[in-house]
């Protein structure tokens, strides 16, 4: 669905260098910090920058390459940006109408008003929760094979973040085929939706995991200098000096757990082994 | 295109106070002032809804979004000059008939040379939108009036150092476009018409160089 290898852009001192793939029937999450490099990732997939380096692949076909026909099979959300200000949802709804012959106009308005979403008032006076579903009730409109959302919770309480997630989830049901790249910096919005996380970073990406595996098999290790210098390194990922000794993130919990049974390992969620990731590399 | 086109005639909607309030205007001159002022007047006020639509594609990134949708930076730029001709052209034909519905109110008709030189309001339009959409596409609206204001300045003292030019060599600038005119007014709309798809020819080539190279 989407290929993304050693693709660099800089700005200044900021270098992206990023490889990553999205596979079909796949929720693949970026998560990272604000100015991380998630939305030069993403802009770079949808041919909005020029990158200096690598290649993007989008269907199998370069995204630079990509055709009115096959751009209709991406549904789009960019974090700050969408349709003008001055316009409603019904102009909206033919504007879409005229660009995608895929587009249910009737299907698009049953969803606009299900979600309570004002038709006939321009997008100026809408909450910035409202402007966050219409920008995904709009990627979702005309039954596109690949979703493509920068930060598409930004702005929504936790019902409504709930509320939108369930329309992801409802997509993906609705075609195996389908997938979807998806970038938040909160890592439990994407925790039960996600099938695999990338963790981006400075430009960088530092992990790559199955959400599963994450959540099952990772661990940080909270040791002092004797029990650091007895500690099987083979299933280390990354160390920290601490002031109580050392700190080390590992993918193999239980073998730590099994072998070293007074071993502190704390039960981390993905938000804390980000954290983590990310001192490390600080 | 489609699409595009009906974006900018729905946002156009938006401004439609300001176009029921140019039509007044153009009407109210068309009695008061002579009738080529009233349709240069709308023609080129019709110019200004061009920018408009740039404006709002430029406010808030909506370029940005726009683009992936199933547009490329061609068809864009394809749009904004259709959309132009199409703009300048409504202005043109409602100053047109308003100067013309006017003169019938007054039981008279306008002057033949009125209809025979009105064309080259149109190509004025659009000479003037062929100079501002490179400017507007490469620099933003904001900047790009900027740049406009020190183009039109550039063009006023040209102007200015011309008509010094012509009454230091003693030859009267009106009369001289009078005798040019004279019994040539076919060729020479030809030429106007044939210079002015030259110039939007070169400005269309230019705005897809730099929405080609245009990050967002």
């Amino acid at each position: 669905m989407l290929k993304i290898d050693h693709l660099t852009k800089t700005y200044g001192d900021f270098r992206l260098d990023v490889s990553m793939e999205v596979k079909p029937g796949m929720i693949t999450g970026l998560i990272g910090r604000n100015g991380s490099g998630k939305s030069t990732t993403f802009k770079a997939v949808l041919d909005l920058i020029c990158p200096d380096g690598g290649s993007v692949e989008v269907f199998g076909t370069d995204s630079r390459r990509l055709t009115a026909r096959e751009r209709e099979g991406l549904g789009v959300v960019l974090a700050e940006v969408g349709f003008s200000a001055m316009l409603n949802i019904r102009d909206i709804n033919g504007i879409l109408k005229a660009m995608y012959p895929g587009h249910d106009a009737a299907a698009f308005m049953r969803r606009c008003e299900q979600f309570s979403l004002p038709v006939n008032k321009n997008l100026k006076d809408f909450s910035s929760g409202m402007r966050a579903k219409l920008k995904l009730l709009v990627a979702l409109s005309h039954g596109a094979r690949l979703l493509i959302l920068d930060e598409p919770t930004v702005g929504l309480d936790v019902a409504m973040r709930e509320e939108m997630l369930d329309l992801l989830r409802e997509y993906m049901s609705a075609d195996e085929r389908r997938a979807i790249l998806i970038s938040s910096h909160i890592a439990t919005d994407l925790e039960g939706l996600c099938d695999d996380i990338y963790l981006i970073d400075n430009g960088s990406i530092l992990l790559h995991e199955e959400t599963d595996v994450l959540l099952s098999s990772y661990a940080v290790l909270k040791l002092d200098e004797k029990q650091y210098k007895n500690l099987e390194q083979k299933y280390i990922l990354h160390t920290k000096r601490e002031p109580f000794g050392y700190s080390c993130l590992t993918n193999q919990k239980r073998f730590y757990t099994e072998n070293y049974p007074g071993l502190v390992v704390e039960q981390s969620g993905i938000d804390d082994l980000i954290l983590y990731v990310q001192s490390v590399y600080e | 295109m489609l699409g595009l086109l009906k974006k900018d005639f729905l946002l156009m909607k938006t401004q439609k106070n300001y176009l029921v309030l140019i039509i007044f205007i153009a009407v109210f001159l068309s009695y008061s002032s002579s009738d080529d002022f009233a349709l240069s007047y709308l023609t080129l006020l019709s110019c200004f809804l061009v920018i408009s639509s740039i404006s709002y594609d430029d406010n808030g990134g909506c370029a940005a979004f726009l683009l992936t949708l199933p547009v490329s930076r061609g068809v864009y730029v394809r749009e904004k000059y259709l959309f132009a001709a199409l703009i300048t052209g409504l202005g043109w034909l409602i100053g047109e008939l308003s100067v013309v519905g006017v003169a019938l109110t007054r039981g008279r008709m306008p002057e033949a040379q009125f209809f025979a030189l009105a064309p080259t309001w149109y190509f004025g339009s659009i000479l003037f939108v062929s100079i501002l959409m490179p400017v507007m596409l490469k620099y933003g609206v904001e900047r790009g009036r900027i740049v406009l204001f020190g183009i039109v300045m550039v063009a006023l003292v040209v102007g200015y150092l011309s008509g010094m030019v012509f009454e230091r060599i003693g030859v009267d600038p009106e009369a001289f476009t009078a005798r040019l005119i004279n019994g040539r007014t076919l060729p020479l709309l030809l030429l106007c018409g044939a210079a002015t798809i030259a110039a939007a020819l070169l400005s269309y080539g230019l705005s897809m160089r730099i929405m080609k190279r245009k990050e967002f």
